[in-house]
């Protein structure tokens, strides 16, 4: 009777380790590691010209490129490496840019790692130093530390519903550099991803205007494995 | 039933042990000051942004049912493209090719005088391979010296040191 009890005991443990061991493993594989998405960029110039790019880009957080599969103003590949924009055209390499924003600190990878909510910042080059509440808004004020406060004066961050709603950008002279607004939320398999993004850039006295839009955003797309990985050679 | 009970109150209280020890961890929320207002996150006029853009709502329309280029437009002599720029732009970017080295001084200058200094100001302001590179081989050679005028003055002074 007691080696029943022991068994059955036994049975119980490893059915529990069983069930724990697939539940932690189906929610690793789960995890966003990859992100596809149509996109629309547009962008009025301090001269009112606009600019217009569409297309689909790629990210996978894991090979870190960039990828924009361009339909419009041109059909082209433009591949965005560390700080380098790789532009390819009918399968040639056609151009090769620099790129101040590499891949690690956009959108994209922001939302695949977690730090979306909080756009990148933590207390290791900023300090929180005030947060306000205001017409249903959580805003949190962030000073740089060291020598990023020679060209950055603080950055805010305003949560709406505990996601991300706005960010300010403010130089040593507190003058608002840069403000972005993200809009139309969508949760794709767990991952919340905003569809639009607002952002007014001021460079001295001229203004740039830009919209991203997304739609129809992938998380975890198992095709189209090469272009994640796109060759540069 | 009183050692359930026991029970269910030692996890209670290790829970909120727990979060409150998370709570306690989150440094930044120790000294902060809660007040309110804060009108230029508040303030920002979104039809009005959208406004901005009405210029690029036919072009825009058009594309959604169609994959035709600037360049295709063009030839069309299409008025969809009234100022719309050709180019397709990235945020940020700037033409690689005009770099040269960094501040106008040989890379190979920069390693040399500066060593591993010199060799991290030409990677990040020029961000070329081969600009680095070249200061490498100015620290690498300026090691070499440095270790080769150490070697004969330790010589020197070991060698005039039997004369006393």
């Amino acid at each position: 009777m007691q080696t029943f009890v022991y068994i059955s005991t036994m049975k119980k443990h490893f059915i529990i380790f069983f069930f724990l061991t697939f539940w932690l493993a189906t929610g690793a594989a789960q995890s966003a590691y990859r992100i596809k998405s149509d996109f629309l960029f547009k962008v009025k110039n301090p001269d009112s010209t606009f600019n217009l790019s569409k297309g689909v880009v790629y990210y996978d957080k894991n090979i870190k490129k960039l990828v924009f599969d361009l339909s419009f103003p041109e059909r082209e590949i433009k591949v965005t490496k560390d700080t380098l924009v790789y532009t390819f055209r009918a399968d040639t390499l056609y151009s090769i840019e620099k790129n101040l924003l590499a891949p690690e600190f956009t959108l994209f990878n922001y939302l695949l790692t977690d730090q979306f909510q909080t756009y990148g910042i933590d207390d290791k080059f900023f300090s929180a130093d005030k947060v306000e509440r205001s017409q249903g808004l959580v805003i949190t004020h962030w000073k740089p530390k060291g020598k990023l406060s020679e060209v950055i004066g603080e950055i805010v961050i305003a949560q709406k519903q505990k996601r991300l709603y706005s960010v300010l950008i403010k130089n040593p002279e507190m003058e608002i550099i840069n403000r972005q607004i993200f809009k139309n939320y969508k949760t794709i398999k767990g991952t919340i991803i905003p569809t639009e993004i607002l952002s007014v850039f001021n460079v001295d006295t001229t203004r740039y205007l830009q919209i991203t839009s997304l739609k129809n955003p992938v998380i975890n797309e198992t095709i189209n494995e090469a272009i994640y990985d796109f060759d540069l050679k | 039933m009183k050692k359930i009970t026991q029970r269910i109150i030692s996890v209670v209280l290790i829970f909120a042990l727990m979060n409150l020890q998370g709570f306690a961890n989150v440094g930044v929320f120790s000294e902060m000051d809660f007040s309110m207002n804060d009108t230029e996150i508040t303030d920002f006029d979104e039809a009005a942004f959208y406004g901005e853009f009405e210029g690029l709502n036919a072009l825009e329309n058009y594309l959604e049912t169609t994959d035709a280029t600037y360049s295709e437009l063009e030839k069309a002599e299409s008025n969809l493209l009234a100022n719309v720029e050709s180019e397709s732009i990235l945020p940020f970017s700037d033409d690689v090719n005009s770099e040269g080295p960094a501040l106008g001084i040989p890379s190979f200058l920069w390693g040399c005088v500066l060593g591993w200094v010199g060799l991290l100001i030409v990677y990040l302001v020029t961000e070329n391979t081969d600009e680095t590179k070249k200061a490498l081989w100015g620290c690498i050679v300026s090691s070499v010296v440095g270790v080769v005028i150490y070697v004969v003055a330790i010589a020197a002074t070991a060698s005039t040191g039997y004369y006393y």
